[in-house]
């Protein structure tokens, strides 16, 4: 099973393939759970988002038509269900402000990776989203695009763009290349 | 490697070198680079620390929740909807010149279809597939007939009868002029909602809905079928088979060839325009209590067509069933192309025995012919 391609296994999803499903599960949850941790802020609310894609790719697996890729159609979901989960929570937790990189935030006083990690909670999702299938799930900017559903050229440009938005908290220092 | 190579490195290469997913040949060109380019190597440094801030590391997973996944849970199935459509979709009333869509989904389910079968209906042996004619309960995995044999089916038909049916509509229902009773089926497209109800909830919302028709009550083999005897379900497009199109019209004032389920989705095939069409039941039934239950259970909200009566939007669209493609003769033996699976939005609809997965059924061999939108029925 576990050599078995992503479309395989949604196949088999399909005729109601349990194993396929946890197959599948195992090579994608990881990063879906990232996703999901990055555009609901709550690890808890996250966990149950995953479970509610996975239901979603269960229910829906027989009405996938290869048209993307696995990795898109699962992502697309995962950002779905995570928009649906915020939309319901809204009014309870207000989203924390976007604009808090070009504001005066109480975290830019805080020094260090600290800030640095903190000033990037406020960067764009997709940037967030970006930097965490590079950085975390060791994707390359291909496949972080094909999970994005955007084009590479996209993905490079908000990246550097994300650079740039962070240069505030970067530090410059020289590092340990040798010349 | 020397020389002016900066500019055959992107700030994207820096990125993935970072994340060390370059292969070794990128690898090898943008350290020969940094080697001698400082504001490479302060780029470099930052998506470095860049890197360290983002990497929280892989979250552990959870157990997949087979009981949500399945629908099992009650707090799924209770859950309510977060959004109706807004606005009802603009539905001319007797106009059906509006764009419909017909879903063969849900078919046929607990109707027999014996159309085909003719007298092989008497023996109960309708739908069938099986390796031998004789339904042997001793050989390898023997199929039962789409309904088991009762005393009651077993007995002689009587049609209720014994000349043919009265063809006239009856004097309290008038077709409207507007409505010629032999209009063909016409092309068809598919109604879709003015915006989506939530695209961004795949899970419960659908993206777009199908208008299919289904019978609102329970329709007895012969009689006329009158409008309120209709209604529309909204069905999720992306549920809905292509293969089969019908509208209203195409339904009204026809002749229900077979007994119809109360929420039973109708096709083409189902109704006759003549009474001398109709192969009498061999069973008969009625839903009128599960067609109460069916509502209950699956139907979470009504949605307020302008068409005659209410409309029902079925979120619950996971139950499979294989069903025929295509007329079959019996003898036949079941390919690939001539099953398919189907999900069926109210599982009281698909007939027990019915096969969910095609490896059941492909290499069966047909006992009696089948038609087009019958449930594949196995032990």
């Amino acid at each position: 099973m576990a050599d078995l391609s992503d479309l395989a296994l949604i196949r088999r999803i399909a005729a109601r393939d349990e194993a396929a499903l946890e197959t599948l599960y195992q090579r994608y949850g990881g990063e879906l759970l990232g996703t999901l941790n990055i555009l609901l802020r709550d690890p808890l609310a996250s966990e149950d988002a995953l479970q509610m894609v996975m239901m979603a790719v269960w229910q829906n697996a027989h009405t996938f038509r290869g048209e993307s890729a696995v990795t898109t159609w699962l992502h697309a979901i995962a950002r779905r269900q995570a928009m649906s989960a915020n939309r319901k929570t809204r009014d309870i937790q207000p989203m924390p402000d976007e604009d808090l990189l070009t504001a005066d935030a109480p975290e830019a006083e805080a020094d260090g990776h600290d800030a640095l990690h903190a000033a990037m909670r406020h960067l764009p999702e997709m940037e967030r989203l970006a930097l965490d299938l590079v950085y975390n799930h060791e994707l390359t900017l291909a496949q972080a695009a094909e999970r994005l559903g955007i084009p590479v050229n996209t993905v490079k440009s908000r990246l550097s763009r994300a650079r740039t938005a962070l240069r505030r908290w970067l530090k410059h220092e020289e590092n340990d290349y040798v010349r | 490697m020397s020389g002016e190579p900066r500019h055959h490195i992107t700030e994207a290469m820096f990125v993935e070198y970072v994340a060390d997913t370059l292969d070794m040949a990128d690898r090898r060109k943008i350290e020969a680079h940094l080697m001698t380019c400082e504001s490479c190597r302060q780029t470099v440094s930052e998506w470095r620390q860049i890197a360290s801030a983002a990497r929280t590391g892989k979250p552990s997973l959870p157990p997949l929740n087979w009981r949500l996944i399945k629908g099992d849970d009650p707090m799924i199935i209770e859950r309510p909807m977060t959004a109706m459509p807004r606005q009802p979709v603009a539905v001319r009333r007797f106009n059906f010149a509006f764009p419909m869509t017909f879903a063969a989904l849900a078919i046929a389910a607990v109707t027999l279809f014996s159309l085909m079968g003719g007298p092989s209906g008497e023996d109960g042996n309708f739908g069938m597939v099986g390796q031998n004619q004789q339904n042997d309960e001793a050989t390898a995995t023997p199929l039962t007939p789409l309904m088991t044999p009762t005393p009651t089916a077993a007995e002689p038909i009587v049609f209720p009868t014994a000349t043919p049916l009265v063809l006239e509509l009856p004097p309290t229902i008038v077709a409207p002029d507007d409505i010629p009773l032999m209009t063909p089926t016409p092309a068809l497209s598919i109604l879709l909602t003015p915006q989506p109800l939530d695209p961004y909830n795949m899970v419960n919302q659908p993206e777009y809905m199908v208008i299919v028709v289904a019978a609102a009550a329970d329709i007895a083999q012969g009689s006329v079928i009158k409008p309120e005897d209709l209604t529309l379900y909204a069905i999720d497009e992306r549920f809905v088979p292509e293969n089969l199109r019908i509208t209203p019209d195409a339904l009204i004032y026809r002749i229900a060839r077979v007994n119809l389920a109360c929420g039973q989705i109708l096709m083409p095939n189902m109704v006759a325009e003549n009474a001398h069409d109709i192969t009498p039941d061999a069973a008969d039934f009625t839903l009128s209590e599960n067609c109460a239950a069916v509502k209950k259970s699956h139907v979470q909200a009504q949605i307020p067509f302008q068409y005659n009566t209410v409309r029902y939007y079925i979120t619950d669209v996971s139950h499979p069933a294989v069903y025929y493609t295509r007329e079959l003769p019996a003898g036949h033996t079941i390919t690939a192309d001539d099953v398919t699976v189907r999900n069926v939005p109210v599982p009281e609809l698909i007939p027990s025995g019915a096969a969910t997965s095609l490896d059941a059924v492909i290499g069966q061999t047909l006992t009696t012919p089948v038609i087009e939108g019958q449930a594949a029925i196995v032990e």
